[in-house]
């Protein structure tokens, strides 16, 4: 079990595809398990990034900020220590 | 450190002209704690090691470095668990944990007590702690003998109340009694799965929220009315603005997609969004859960 050699590693990403993206790397890249990863607002609002992205980006009528963007979106991930120096390649991935 | 020092410093001259060549050459950028001895040992085992002062770190160049660098920090790590394995050993003989739960096997401590709650925690908090699910017993390492020795009292008590015996007596000298009886009513009102809402507070369907429970979804909000004075035994603060809410459990699925809470919920709440501390243990409960279905429907 060895739950106690674990460490949570946290990144924020100013949009939600980047902080998907993140996720799938954890997943895919370094077979970490989905259920060890938390996405969620990294400030006490409700957000979607600090920034547009996706369809209200490349919105017909220029990009839309109605949005809810008030902060990033921070990943977090309970991994084995062994697994740290892997999951910090994963762009913005630090300990904390 | 001083012998480390002036490697550094032996290194940081041609290290500003080399770069450049750093960041293109093969290779491996390794850093480890600095001590006089492992410097040496690098140093023995990667004699065309460089020091490269602007990353902090040292370049081992070569397209196969990363796998003998990956060898030699596996064999370091080996060798400082084989001396903390013997701390933790001569810890152990000279203030030993004397109880029939525990035992001494060839790599650590092995521990063996009725089925707690407790004792899962407490055995969690320990580091490279690990359950044996073919032998049932947990196996601590000697390295943590200090963890396990401040955790041993809380181990040992909650063992002790969970053996068979002394579950049955108190279980005897319960029978017939109002608490049993009250604690028979809270577990039928529970299977009923229905919560009540404050009818201008409703939660949202079909979301992982935070009751009295624990973590549920509520299916329906039917509209009928709580009654305030019969579920008072129940459930805090029921008026007759009160009605029936439905909830399940939620499924692991349904758990991942979950975003946590960044705050805690206000004191009194009737529900609430979960904190990444209550998601936790609920998807790993239901991590555990899924891989036992899978098992026992003969997945591999």
């Amino acid at each position: 079990m060895a739950d106690d050699s674990t460490v949570t590693i946290r990144a924020s990403f100013s949009t939600r595809e980047a902080a998907d993206l993140a996720v799938e790397h954890l997943v895919q890249q370094q077979g970490v398990s989905r259920p060890d990863i938390f996405v969620q607002s990294a400030t006490a609002e409700n957000t979607s990034g600090s920034r547009a992205s996706g369809g209200d980006a490349s919105h017909a009528d220029g990009t839309r900020h109605d949005g809810a963007l008030d902060g990033d979106i921070e990943v977090s991930v309970d991994i084995a220590a062994d697994q740290i120096a892997a999951v910090q390649r994963i762009s913005g991935m630090s300990g904390r | 450190m001083e012998t480390v020092a002036q490697l550094g410093r032996c290194h940081s001259m041609s290290d500003e002209q080399t770069t450049e060549n750093l960041e293109a050459a093969p290779g491996e950028t390794v850093s480890f704690p600095f001590d006089r001895m492992t410097v040496e040992q690098f140093r023995t085992r990667f004699p065309r090691a460089r020091w490269s002062d602007t990353r902090k770190a040292w370049f081992v160049p070569g397209k196969t470095a990363a796998r003998r660098v990956g060898r030699w920090l596996a064999e370091l790590e080996a060798e400082a668990d084989a001396f903390a394995d013997a701390k933790g050993r001569d810890a152990f003989e000279f203030d030993p944990i004397e109880s029939c739960y525990l035992a001494l096997g060839k790599g650590g401590f092995l521990i063996r007590t009725p089925y707690s709650r407790t004792v899962i925690d407490e055995l969690r908090e320990i580091p490279y702690s690990r359950w044996d699910r073919d032998q049932k017993i947990w196996h601590v390492p000697y390295r943590s003998y200090q963890e396990l020795r401040s955790h041993w009292p809380a181990i040992e008590e909650a063992a002790r109340r969970n053996e068979p015996e002394e579950r049955r007596r108190r279980a005897e000298a319960r029978k017939g009694s109002e608490e049993e009886a009250k604690s028979k009513r809270r577990s039928a009102e529970r299977k009923r799965r229905r919560y009540p809402l404050a009818s201008d507070d409703l939660p949202p369907l079909d979301r992982v929220v935070g009751i009295q429970y624990g973590l549920v979804i509520f299916t329906e909000i039917t509209g009928e009315l709580v009654d305030p004075e019969a579920m008072a035994e129940f459930y805090r603060g029921v008026t007759e603005d009160h009605v029936w809410g439905l909830w399940r459990k939620p499924r692991l699925d349904e758990l991942v997609r979950t975003w946590p809470a960044k705050v805690a919920h206000a004191e009194g709440a009737e529900w609430w969004q979960p904190t990444i501390e209550e998601l936790r243990p609920i998807r790993r409960a239901a991590r555990r859960g899924e891989d036992r279905k899978l098992r026992n429907n003969g997945a591999p």
